[in-house]
């Protein structure tokens, strides 16, 4: 897999159309695309206030290799915010736009584009805001496992995280490592049914953020 | 472009940096100097006498039909053969100097003789005098038809800072002293008279004091009623003037200004006011805006003639002058007509905008001025302490021209607009906007109407403390409580704005909002 080439490798036409809608959009300034291996493209992001002050921000796409099954990951090219926590911004300079798992992005589409590129403008402008007020405005996950628990307390899953981190650990766990859950298993909803018949659809895409997550955790304690 | 803290603050670091290395110098003018070969970095202490000739019913003239028609042609040929009268009077007949023309009002200096404020005193009411005799008698002479003009002369005796800080490299003389500023003042309501201040009073003689009658803190001498002759007043010294001299230099320069000699368009284009003389002169649709920096000169009468602190002084009114005139010609494209004083005159308009849109963006100056002052030059240059700027503005037909020849010319900008927004920053102390209810009506963005409050006392919108930084600060609020709205909407605006709200506006680009997380 590590060889496999990427999805601009398979198709020029396929870039060429995606430096074409970044090239388009109407808040965004293309500076300059580097395709050898990843696809990344490097721009400028650009709005006005209504005060009169105008704001540019240069970020970096970095595409994945099997895009646009997932989606772009973005980074504050020249990091202008500050990592913190409540700023929803990574470490490295990623920006926190989505929980994947949540879905919120129109995969295997032509808008995908249009969808990042909008809501890293969206979160500049939020970003703006926090730096100044200190509160992020608007709705935002919780942070670490609050927020897949969150999901699946959405998702009517289960509501107490105690449950969920008990039963990864007796039916996710191969000698202390994470791994695909028994799908034969009781299903962690309480049900009585097994998570095959039961809630597997909405789990196993959280499956392995919350064991991560949750080793991360051990690891810590 | 629109005005920008960090630009803001790197330009005035490195002018700050620029005029310090390069020193300003204040001496005190001396018998072997003049106000002719003053550099940019030397600043003069002048003790002389002020006069102010202004046309007092200038308003009146805008509307009058004999001087409006043609784009106004005869009222600009006026004003041009005015200047050059008055300064003729002031320079080579009375020894002193033009400081400057702004609008329709004459600023000049008397300085000689030397060290004899009596010898001043005594040439100033008679040069006071020769200019109200031009004013009306000569004018008269020369355009019978025309309506009569009504002048308004004050005069005062005092101390001031000249410096030469010109804004296109003309020679350009600015006067900061209170001298200057009462005599500026005492013309208000002085209309059909030579109003003077105390300062000068005591320095007449019996006879000439008998001239005036006091009027308030002032004296005053009724010129239209009086049954003195005028003309033999001056002649009781021996100055080279005569009412017939002046009347014969007037036609002259009126037969080699024929009015088809002149031009007068709509601006069709941004103005480039380098360009404009007296034959060529505009009309157009713009937004007048003064700013004012408050208790300037009072800083400096407070100085006390120390002359590192004054130095001072005219350091921190380069440093405001500086970055006021680049707020305006950069950040905004707007026209600075002239340095005043401690004073800006600006004019703001942009050919293809509608007025509505025109107003709106004149707001945006008049704030970038404020936030300059506020957040730039206070935050990092007030040397001898915070300074404030009073703003005014209003919108409408405006003339602009350049009178003069080149290396000594006045940009000229008359109005009512510009008449209003003079007025309107005369009544409003420093930190403090005001606009006209046309500017006001004409702004749609709740936002900035929402700082206003209107003041019943001047018939006018005034906004205190209005900054960028506090418009931001108020449109974070709102952004965030439409952020924090279940239903909230982002749109992407032609204008190039994220709007957010409940529901997208017409023609705007949808922007898609997430729930950012960390892990």
């Amino acid at each position: 897999m590590r060889n496999a080439p990427h999805w601009h490798q398979l198709s020029t036409a396929r870039a060429a159309s995606e430096r074409e809608r970044l090239a388009n959009a109407p808040y965004f300034t293309l500076e300059r695309v580097m395709a050898e291996r990843r696809f990344t493209a490097i721009g400028t992001l650009h709005f006005k206030r209504g005060c009169g002050k105008d704001y540019r921000f240069r970020i970096r796409l970095e595409y994945p290799r099997h895009y646009p099954k997932t989606p772009p990951q973005v980074f504050d090219h020249d990091h202008v915010f500050t990592f913190t926590l409540d700023g929803h911004l990574f470490s490295t300079h990623e920006i926190c736009l989505t929980l994947p798992e949540r879905g919120e992005f129109t995969t295997i589409s032509e808008h995908l584009t249009h969808e990042v590129l909008s809501a890293t403008l969206i979160w500049c402008h939020k970003r703006l805001i926090f730096d100044r007020t200190g509160k992020w405005p608007g709705v935002a996950e919780k942070h670490g496992i609050d927020a897949v628990i969150d999901l699946l307390v959405e998702r009517h899953v289960i509501n107490d995280v105690t449950i969920i981190s008990t039963w990864l650990h007796q039916h996710a766990t191969i000698n202390g490592r994470p791994c695909n859950p028994d799908i034969y298993a009781p299903c962690p909803c309480g049900s009585g049914k097994r998570l095959k018949f039961c809630h597997r659809d909405d789990l196993q895409p959280l499956f392995k953020r919350l064991m991560h997550i949750l080793d991360l955790k051990k690891q810590r304690d | 472009m629109s005005w920008n803290e960090q630009r803001s603050t790197n330009r005035l670091r490195a002018e700050a940096q620029r005029i310090t290395t390069t020193g300003i110098t204040v001496t005190p003018l001396t018998r072997e100097m003049d106000l002719h070969s003053l550099s940019t970095t030397d600043a003069r202490l002048v003790t002389g006498v002020h006069l102010y000739a202004d046309i007092a019913n200038i308003d009146e003239l805008l509307e009058d039909e004999r001087l409006r028609r043609d784009n106004h042609k005869r009222l600009y040929r006026l004003l041009h053969l005015l200047r050059r009268e008055l300064r003729h009077i002031i320079e080579p007949v009375f020894g002193g100097d033009k400081i400057q023309v702004q609008g329709a009002k004459f600023h000049g200096l008397l300085f000689r003789p030397y060290n004899d404020p009596e010898g001043m005193a005594e040439l100033a009411i008679r040069a006071g005098i020769a200019m109200y005799t031009v004013l009306t008698d000569a004018i008269s002479e020369i355009f019978p038809t025309y309506p009569e003009l009504v002048p308004a002369i004050g005069i005062e005796y005092g101390e001031c800072l000249v410096a030469n800080i010109g804004v296109r490299g003309d020679r350009e003389l600015i006067s900061i002293g209170n001298a200057a500023n009462t005599a500026a003042k005492i013309l208000v309501g002085g209309d059909d008279a030579i109003t003077i201040g105390s300062a000068l009073y005591d320095y007449l003689n019996e006879d000439d004091r008998a001239l005036f009658e006091a009027s308030g803190t002032n004296y005053r001498l009724d010129c239209a009623t009086t049954e003195e002759d005028l003309e033999a007043i001056i002649r009781e010294i021996d100055v080279d003037w005569t009412l017939k001299s002046s009347i014969k230099r007037l036609q002259d320069e009126k037969d080699v200004l024929p009015l088809t000699d002149i031009s007068i368009e709509e601006a069709r284009e941004v103005i480039d006011i380098t360009i404009l003389g007296k034959t060529r002169a505009k009309i157009v649709a713009a937004a007048s805006i003064f700013v004012d920096i408050d208790g300037y000169t009072s800083l400096v009468e407070s100085l006390d003639g120390d002359q590192d602190k004054l130095a001072e002084a005219v350091k921190v009114l380069h440093l405001f002058r500086y970055e006021l005139q680049r707020v305006a010609e950069c950040d905004h494209h707007a026209i600075a007509v002239q340095h005043q004083g401690d004073r800006l005159q600006v004019l703001f308009h942009t050919p293809g905008d509608d007025d509505d849109e025109v107003m709106q963006n004149a707001i945006d100056v008049c704030i970038a001025f404020n936030s300059s002052v506020e957040d730039v030059l206070n935050k990092h240059h007030a040397l001898l302490g915070p300074l404030h700027v009073a703003i005014g503005c209003d919108f409408g037909d405006a003339l602009v021209g350049m009178l003069g020849v080149a290396g000594d010319r006045d940009p000229v900008v008359i109005g009512h607009a510009t008449l209003f927004a003079e007025q309107l920053q005369l009544q409003l102390s420093g930190n403090h906007l005001g606009v006209t209810p046309t500017v006001y009506d004409a702004q749609t963005d709740e936002l900035i109407t929402e700082q206003f409050t209107h003041n019943e006392g001047i018939d006018a919108y005034e906004a205190t403390g209005l900054t960028v930084n506090i418009l931001e600060a108020a449109e974070d609020a709102k952004d965030a409580k439409a952020y924090n709205s279940a239903a909230a909407i982002a749109s992407y605006t032609t204008k190039g704005a994220i709007v957010v709200g409940t529901r997208a506006p017409a023609q705007t680009v949808p922007l898609k909002i997430t729930r950012p997380y960390c892990a």
